[in-house]
């Protein structure tokens, strides 16, 4: 009786555990970078899994068929390291990778890539159809900063 | 093969014009956009000719190649990749693809030319040294057997779609495909060897090919798993059908490369061949990585009596890699392989047949070599 009491309370503090784990992985996300659209665009919140599949380019397209147009940072860019942790679970030299066998393959070709998160809100700003990332330290006064969940 | 070179670069520089005009959405003008690749190579073998390795050395495998795509609206793009590749017998420029695709949507895109033959994990980047842990591909998969060619002639459709947690990419397509195959064993066990010495490799054409590729990635990231198939005739008289059957398991991580492919082939009334092989590469640190893997192919040839040398059906080979990436872009490696069979390390083929008949056919090989592969 005691060893199945016992059980259960493992089973319980693994559950827990990995609550925490999860929890504190999107809270990582969301204090390290904000993801920003163009203050037209209709989107207000996106899933982790929506984002990557635009910034990998494995969806092609903005619910209502509009070409989304994902804009990265360079690869030196500790904010475009804490976005591929956090949202492709991958680090900046795997989602090389993932371009590299794109390209080569005659498959795609990855986002732009943009030096500082100032750059990075002007593409936005500048196309209506753009998602990008920046720290949540940037100023983004005239781009739109939509809610990203699991 | 100066005709073939030039038609190569022809294309390329008619490709380049129709991508300086490129428009993307909006009407602004879009750029072509241009990526490379290449390598260079030293070998040395205890004996027999394998991979970069020859008995004495050899510093002469390089290579590099062009790519470049141009998008000429929202939904079409054309992309080109041409190469020369130089190696202790020759230089050899290459058309790799030149292919337009129309993208209707992320589940269904049109693709025609001379395209990327999707077949297995490793086909579409062949050449690319930067993809893999190791100087060359497993040659029991991707050896000049002639499981798969690097493109396909024809017409295809590709796409993904997502099923729940799952999602599954496909490709189908149909024309005909080229492809290398070292046929001096053959030729060997058909005693005309001694005639057609100098020339191990013959281009080998398919045609009324149709075929496929389903690659299934799962829940866990990184893990997928696929199939590739395709069927066709031999654009020779005898017209023998031939038919491939492949099929991959793959994992990638920041740090794991795991990998297995088996293939099969059989080409009716002519010959059959079964093989593969497991991978396993890890990054010690973002820059060092090791690598093992293990091959196997046997080649079972139609009407021959290989007693003579039984030895050219088969190939079983282990090697083990250290690799220094100073980037994803650059890598310098070291290897060491142990090839048993002599299906792909033979000596050169001028001399086989006296090899053999002075009973001086090693079928053991032991190879080193080293060498640094980029891309940008």
């Amino acid at each position: 009786m005691r060893r199945a009491f016992a059980k259960v309370q493992l089973a319980r503090c693994c559950i827990i555990a990995a609550l925490i784990v999860g929890a504190s992985r999107l809270a990582l996300a969301q204090d390290g970078f904000v993801i920003i659209v163009n203050q037209a665009n209709p989107a207000t919140s996106l899933t982790e899994k929506d984002v990557s599949r635009i910034f990998l380019r494995k969806q092609a397209t903005w619910p209502g068929g509009r070409r989304a147009q994902p804009v990265d940072q360079v690869e030196s860019s500790p904010v475009r390291r804490k976005f591929s942790d956090a949202i492709h679970e991958m680090d900046v030299a795997s989602v090389k990778s993932y371009w590299q066998e794109l390209v080569f393959s005659g498959r795609g070709e990855p986002p732009p890539e943009r030096a500082s998160d100032a750059d990075v809100v002007v593409f936005v700003r500048a196309n209506v159809n753009a998602i990008g990332y920046v720290a949540r330290t940037a100023n983004v006064a005239d781009v739109k900063t939509i809610t990203l969940s699991k | 093969m100066r005709r073939r070179a030039t038609t190569c670069v022809i294309a390329l520089a008619g490709l380049c014009i129709a991508a300086s005009q490129a428009r993307g959405q909006g009407g602004e003008v879009t750029p072509a956009i241009f990526h490379g690749f290449g390598g260079w190579a030293y070998g040395k073998t205890s004996n027999n000719n394998y991979l970069s390795g020859l008995p004495i050395g050899n510093y002469r495998t390089a290579s590099m190649a062009l790519s470049f795509a141009a998008p000429v609206s929202d939904k079409l793009e054309v992309y080109a990749q041409g190469g020369i590749s130089e190696d202790e017998d020759e230089s050899e420029t290459t058309l790799s693809y030149a292919f337009a695709e129309y993208k209707v949507s992320d589940r269904f895109s049109f693709r025609v030319g001379h395209v990327k033959h999707p077949f297995g994990i490793y086909t579409e980047v062949f050449t690319v040294g930067t993809l893999r842990p190791f100087l060359d591909l497993p040659q029991g998969f991707y050896g000049p057997v002639g499981f798969a060619g690097q493109a396909y002639n024809g017409v295809g459709v590709a796409g993904s779609k997502d099923i729940g947690a799952w999602s599954a990419a496909y490709d189908l397509y149909a024309g005909g495909n080229t492809l290398d195959k070292l046929h001096v064993q053959e030729e060997f066990y058909h005693s005309v060897v001694a005639q057609n010495s100098g020339e191990e490799a013959e281009l080998q054409s398919t045609r009324n090919v149709v075929g496929g590729r389903l690659v299934l990635h799962t829940p866990v990231r990184g893990l997928s798993v696929g199939s590739s198939a395709y069927t066709g005739t031999l654009d020779e008289p005898a017209a023998n059908r031939r038919t491939v059957v492949a099929g991959q398991l793959e994992f990638r991580s920041n740090r794991w490369t795991l990998e297995s492919e088996v293939g099969h082939l059989d080409q009716v009334d002519d010959e059959r061949a079964t093989g593969g092989y497991a991978l396993a590469a890890f990054r010690l640190t973002p820059e060092w990585q090791v690598g093992a893997q293990y091959d196997y192919l046997k080649n079972v040839f139609h009407g021959v009596n290989p007693s003579a040398a039984p030895s050219l059906q088969f190939h079983r080979e282990g090697a083990v890699a250290l690799s220094y990436w100073v980037s994803r872009s650059l890598v310098i490696k070291g290897e060491y392989h142990l090839v048993n069979g002599n299906r792909f390390a033979i000596p050169n083929s001028e001399a086989l047949v006296s090899t053999i008949g002075a009973g001086q056919l090693r079928g053991v090989t032991h190879l080193i070599q080293f060498g640094a592969q980029f891309s940008f």
